[in-house]
């Protein structure tokens, strides 16, 4: 490669990076924003509220496992059509929402919004992980966060127009908006060149120098290995979480008053906010922890510390400032699975199938909220909070000790092992050895 | 001598396309399942969606 090249590329990468974190906060209120919609629908129609939110199961159930089908097109025709297709989806989705009379159009408008928010999802992640084999927990996490942040500053605009021009309104501005904006990025996402990859002595961690298809990553067993991880710290997370606010009210919480820098608000509002951040902050920063001292290294320790923070939630959280700080630590090391995972698998599995192959990764998001009824059993069970959280520091333990005593030795035998065996793919990036 | 035949084959599209039904399309209509006869999994697809 030559140095004019390499600098194209390296200039070209972050603007890559930024594009991507556009589309991806352009389709972040199809999930985000959703919960600012259903009430003035209530209102408008009279359904019930489960009824409503049958549309946002269905969104996130299509969100959620198109990705891997979604994933398994962009590698082989390139980002651009798969976010134009996203970006359409999103204005549809939004049109459908602004114009439906009957449930089953608001149902149809959750599925065309599945598809939509999993195409861009998949894609732009895909699409960091392949720019960035340097950087992938970073710049993996930086895009995943993206899709909060996104939320973040536009849900003020969203509910004012809602309270001045009604839902309806709402729905068909942001559509045509988020359309727009992502329909003209899609013209310019698109996937690295070999010659627009940084230099192979730039990259800290182990990574395969075969692009390894999704037929062939599904037999390794270091592939179940992350699965299972995953699986573990999200139905974790996600089965204390699903207590917080009973939690909250129980404890007296929810009543309760805090002052934060000179601002005072509601304890739960509070807390609130504060895990959304964090859990948004944790995605970039363990995913570039990780790019320096390992994947399996970092997810070792965060998977740990979420331990440490869910016991401490569960049972220390007693108080206001307690309950917000161990719950904002719990989303913390909560949020990374979105950033260690994604970077994991373009190590272990390469570049050239990264979008499918994390695409498979991520459906686990799914499979974990199986799990989730679990807790209100156990609850009920044992007439106790303390089982749930017992059982989600459990989990993530198992998890931190997978990642150190099995993942990691994993990694480092399959990725140092001699190549025997041809590429599937052109294997352009370089065997590394580094920190596993 | 007959030539023994390889024995290891690089996937092609279409056995990748079953694959992918098998993880993205089963899994899907599974859940959508629960989801439509069980209403705390339905409810904890809604939670997933504001955490994850």
């Amino acid at each position: 490669m030559s140095v004019a090249s390499a600098r194209t590329g390296h200039s070209n990468r972050w603007v890559q990076l930024v594009l991507g974190i556009i589309c991806m906060a352009s389709v972040a209120n199809l999930q985000y924003g959703w919960t600012l919609f259903v009430l003035p629908i209530q209102h408008q129609w009279g359904w019930s509220k489960a009824e409503i939110q049958v549309a946002f199961s269905i969104f996130i159930l299509l969100e959620t496992w198109l990705v891997p089908f979604e994933g398994w097109i962009v590698d082989r025709i390139g980002p651009r059509w798969m976010v134009l297709a996203g970006g359409v989806g999103t204005f549809l989705a939004w049109y459908v929402n602004s114009k439906a009379t009957s449930l089953g159009m608001f149902y149809l408008g959750g599925a065309i919004a599945g598809f939509a928010g999993g195409a861009v999802y998949g894609t732009c992640v895909g699409n960091a992980l392949k720019w960035f084999p340097d950087k992938r927990g970073l710049c993996g996490g930086l895009t995943a966060a993206g899709f909060g942040a996104g939320a973040a500053i536009t849900i003020a605009p969203i509910r004012a127009m809602i309270q001045s021009s009604g839902y309806q309104h709402t729905f068909l501005f942001f559509g045509i908006l988020y359309g727009v904006i992502i329909v003209i990025v899609s013209n310019f996402i698109r996937a690295p060149r070999v010659e627009e990859l940084p230099d192979v002595s730039n990259i800290k961690v182990l990574q395969s120098s075969e692009d390894v298809p999704p037929s062939q990553a599904v037999r390794s067993p270091i592939f179940w290995i992350m699965y299972l991880m995953f699986f573990l710290v999200a139905a974790g997370g996600l089965i204390s979480a699903a207590q917080l606010a009973p939690i909250a009210k129980e404890r007296g919480i929810a009543d309760a008053t805090v002052v934060i820098f000179g601002l005072s608000m509601p304890a739960i509002v509070a807390a609130l906010t504060f895990h959304n951040i964090t859990n948004g902050v944790g995605r970039p920063l363990n995913g570039w922890i990780s790019d320096h001292i390992g994947r399996a290294n970092m997810m070792a320790i965060a998977f740990g510390i979420e331990a440490i923070a869910l016991g401490a939630f569960g049972f220390f959280g007693v108080t206001a400032m307690s309950f917000i700080v161990t719950d904002g630590l719990v989303f913390l090391f909560w949020g990374d699975i979105f950033s260690l995972f994604a970077a994991t698998v373009g190590d272990a599995f390469g570049r050239k199938f990264v979008t499918v192959n994390y695409g498979i990764m991520y459906t686990a998001k799914g499979v974990a909220s199986l799990l989730v009824p679990l807790g209100n059993v156990l609850t009920h069970a044992t007439g106790s909070w303390h089982a749930v959280y017992a059982v989600g520091c459990g989990m993530n333990v198992v998890a931190a000790l997978l990642g150190f005593f099995v993942l990691k030795p994993v990694i480092k035998a399959r990725l140092a092992r001699p190549a025997t065996e041809p590429a599937f793919a052109e294997g352009e990036v370089g065997r590394r050895h580094a920190v596993g | 001598m007959p030539t023994e035949l390889p024995v290891r084959t690089r996937s092609t599209q279409a056995s990748e396309l079953e694959l992918i039904a098998l993880v993205s399309l089963l899994p899907w209509c599974v859940s959508l399942l629960l989801a439509c006869h069980v209403p705390a999994i339905a409810q904890a697809f809604v939670l997933m969606g504001q955490f994850g």
